[in-house]
């Protein structure tokens, strides 16, 4: 099925999830597919994206997925919506982050085998996504650059954690009134005790962060 | 008898896969290392603001790595050990200058790959390429793990923890720089130490 636009060819995923008729902002999705990429590779982007094949996945708000295998082997895009990441370690279920529009998801992090931590995508708000699959034959004329988005993809989500747990050096109090004035909508959609924890912050240190960050608002 | 660079990588290789040490791409990667690179205590594997960048295998020698910090500072990663690949991810990822720092602590034999190298490798064998996706999803759920120990876990018990993993870090870390591991100030790090 074509869509909105003339070059690149759009399917939708019709099983299980619902259509939408979102416009489709290629430009937007061509420039974080190419900054994926390591800069030797991109050349092979350059020639090849108007073959790419994009799927469109809609997820409704309030569903809970602990596995996402429609989107094994895949790059994956947030066109619209949020969806929260969560982990059991013990008794604790907590928020690590928040896949929103323009993210690159990985659902590698749900693995089926090695998912100790019980790993879970909560969708906040309806979602939509746009991917693209990478398993292709040997011969596909985008073999090599789809080989070069899966190492990227996999590198890039062990690497997606090494940035949460950088961002926990930083100066909570700076850091937490900063991501409360970026991401306010999904600040006021969770409990303030499920906030306080994603930010490893006190409830007390919450609400005065809460308050510096709307006051400026 | 002493084995070749090419051996020891091959069999470190080996033992995080479960294939045999003989493996042809084990042994084809081995050989495209250069080295040995020998560091003595103090010295630095690679530092922050590199060009070039390497994936660096180490095969005797202890020490630990940093990461520097949006707001300019440095933050403590890990500890660097015998049979680790290690190297800057973000310059692996996009070629970017690198952005961490690593500091051996004793006496160091390490080999090293440019990341140029290393992913011309890893495109031309398919083989290869989907062990070390393997190797990565266990290594991303080490990652999740440390994130949530680092926002979650009790501190004292988390500092036990990492001084039976890492035994004599206090020595060769800073204050400063354990407390940034921990995610906790100075001093809140002084008394979790007491």
């Amino acid at each position: 099925m074509l869509l909105f636009c003339p070059q690149i060819y759009y399917i939708h995923a019709t099983r299980r999830f619902i259509l939408t008729q979102q416009p489709v902002h290629t430009s937007e999705i061509l420039t974080i597919l190419k900054e994926l990429l390591h800069p030797d590779d991109r050349f092979l982007f350059t020639n090849t994206s108007e073959q790419l094949v994009f799927e469109k996945f809609s997820f409704s708000k309030g569903t809970i997925h602990s596995n996402f295998n429609e989107l094994n082997n895949r790059i994956t895009i947030v066109k619209k919506g949020v969806v929260g990441v969560s982990h059991r370690m013990h008794a604790l279920v907590n928020w690590s982050h928040f896949y929103t529009a323009g993210d690159l998801v990985f659902n590698l992090e749900i693995h089926e085998d090695l998912n100790r931590m019980e790993t879970k995508w909560h969708v906040l708000e309806d979602t939509v996504m746009y991917s693209i699959d990478t398993n292709v034959p040997d011969a596909h004329p985008l073999k090599k650059l789809m080989v070069a988005f899966k190492l990227q993809r996999s590198l890039l989500c062990s690497y997606q954690y090494q940035h949460y747990i950088k961002e926990h050096g930083l100066d909570r109090h700076e850091y937490s009134v900063k991501w409360i004035r970026e991401h306010s909508k999904i600040a006021a959609a969770l409990p303030r005790k499920e906030l306080a924890n994603f930010l490893g912050i006190s409830n007390s240190s919450l609400k005065s962060f809460l308050k510096e960050a709307l006051a400026d608002a | 008898m002493p084995r070749t660079k090419t051996e020891v990588i091959a069999s470190r290789l080996a033992e995080m896969t479960g294939l045999p040490e003989s493996f042809p791409d084990f042994l084809s990667f081995g050989e495209l290392y250069e080295g040995p690179f020998h560091f003595a205590p103090g010295e630095q594997m690679w530092g922050s603001g590199q060009k070039e960048g390497y994936v660096w295998f180490v095969q005797a020698g202890y020490g630990f790595d940093k990461i520097d910090l949006e707001d300019g500072t440095t933050m403590l990663n890990g500890m660097i050990e015998p049979g680790l690949f290690v190297c800057d991810e973000k310059n692996l990822i996009w070629g970017s200058l690198t952005a961490s720092s690593a500091k051996m602590s004793t006496h160091t034999t390490a080999y090293r790959l440019s990341t140029k190298e290393w992913r011309n490798f890893i495109y031309s064998h398919a083989h290869f390429r989907s062990y070390l996706y393997r190797i990565n999803a266990h290594f991303l759920q080490m990652r999740k793990l440390r994130l949530m120990k680092l926002k979650h876990q009790d501190k004292k018990t988390y500092w036990e923890e990492t001084k039976a993993r890492f035994p004599g870090i206090e020595l060769y870390c800073t204050q400063t720089e354990i407390a940034s591991y921990f995610g906790v100030s100075k001093s809140t790090m002084h008394r979790i130490m007491k």
